[in-house]
């Protein structure tokens, strides 16, 4: 029987072929609501100095243009994990003279780094069970504390007052897994919302 | 318009266009939007603001079409002394975002032959709804044949 991580791959590389290397491809509406989610999740980061960063999810790699439009003179070693084969194979081409970077195909982090970050990953449930998918988004957050020394972050759909959202979209109150970083994980959890899109990010820094 | 883009990615780019300026969530995306990185600019040409925020017909030969339409507003004149209708509707949109209670915005066409300039005013711009919007009204000439 098919998994989440089975559906999840499935899905992005069809929208991959059918939209091309850009927001389209990855579900986002634009360049520009892309980066504003970028800008969320990237302050769990410390720009002050150099840092590793595993970009969980990371598509053709649009963190990296964020990077070089926002953080030019950071330095940052980036890896770029996607469980959509093609998707990486798209990002390779992209960024092949960009240094200090590699992509690779898999669906967990496989390699610790300084933060770990996943965007957009937990949103399209595509017909699962509300409990499964939720199996799945915990072992993502397991796998992502598990690889990162600092913290990382990661960003949910909030709760709509329209339920003809159906079946396709998970939608979470951040308690939900606020509770879980903090519980499960130990971890220290800061909530950022209000930021323009209807949805919240969770700052999660590893303690000790 | 016609010159630049087909007749049918039109209606295509105009419900683009004023779905993202929406009120509710797509106005608060855009106001967002500008907060963190002051899209709406003088830095930023209409083309490269559309692009970014993906406001362009599907169709990629259309989406150079209409990129070259904006670029082309910076030849037409607008309902500002001095100021061309590209300028006009950064700087529209960059007021109406900054301010303290953004307002949505509708963005609609109107002969050329009836008002050169391209406009922008307040009002209701749908008949069923008391909503208010700022109008970004752009003058169209008729593509021949």
């Amino acid at each position: 029987m098919q998994q989440p991580r089975g559906t999840v791959r499935d899905y992005y590389s069809a929208k991959l072929k059918r939209h091309g290397a850009g927001p389209r491809g990855v579900d986002w509406s634009s360049t520009a609501s892309q980066f504003l989610r970028f800008a969320q999740l990237m302050k769990i980061c410390d720009f002050g100095k150099p840092f590793s960063l595993n970009d969980f999810g990371c598509g053709y790699g649009a963190l990296l243009a964020y990077l070089a439009d926002r953080h030019a003179s950071a330095v940052v070693t980036y890896r770029g994990i996607d469980i959509a084969p093609g998707m990486i194979e798209a990002a390779r081409d992209r960024w092949k003279q960009t240094p200090r970077i590699e992509f690779v195909a898999g669906s967990e982090c496989g390699s610790k780094a300084d933060y770990s970050v996943a965007s957009g990953v937990f949103n399209v449930r595509l017909g699962w069970a509300v409990a499964v998918w939720e199996a799945y988004v915990k072992s993502i957050l397991s796998d992502l504390h598990a690889n990162s020394r600092i913290g990382f972050s990661v960003n949910f759909m909030s709760p709509q007052d329209d339920p003809a959202s159906g079946e396709n979209l998970y939608r979470v109150p951040p308690d939900r897994w606020s509770e879980f970083c903090t519980d499960e994980l130990g971890c220290e959890v800061e909530r950022v919302s209000g930021y323009g899109l209807p949805e919240f990010t969770l700052l999660v820094r590893c303690v000790g | 318009m016609g010159a630049y883009i087909h007749d049918v990615a039109v209606p295509e780019v105009q419900t683009e266009l004023n779905n993202r300026f929406a009120p509710g969530h797509p106005l608060e995306e855009m106001i967002a939007i500008q907060k963190e990185f002051d899209i709406f600019s003088h830095r930023h040409s209409l083309a490269q603001i559309s692009s970014l925020l993906n406001i362009a017909p599907l169709d990629p030969s259309q989406r150079k079409g209409w990129f070259k339409y904006l670029g082309h507003l910076k030849r037409v004149p607008s309902d500002e002394k001095d100021v061309n209708a590209h300028d006009r509707v950064v700087t529209a949109l960059k007021h109406n975002l900054e301010s303290k209670n953004p307002m949505p915005v509708f963005f609609t066409w109107h002969p050329e032959t009836e008002q050169p300039e391209l406009t922008v005013s307040r009002g209701n711009a749908l008949v069923f709804s008391t909503t208010k919007y700022i109008m970004i009204s752009a003058p169209i000439a008729l593509a021949p044949g």
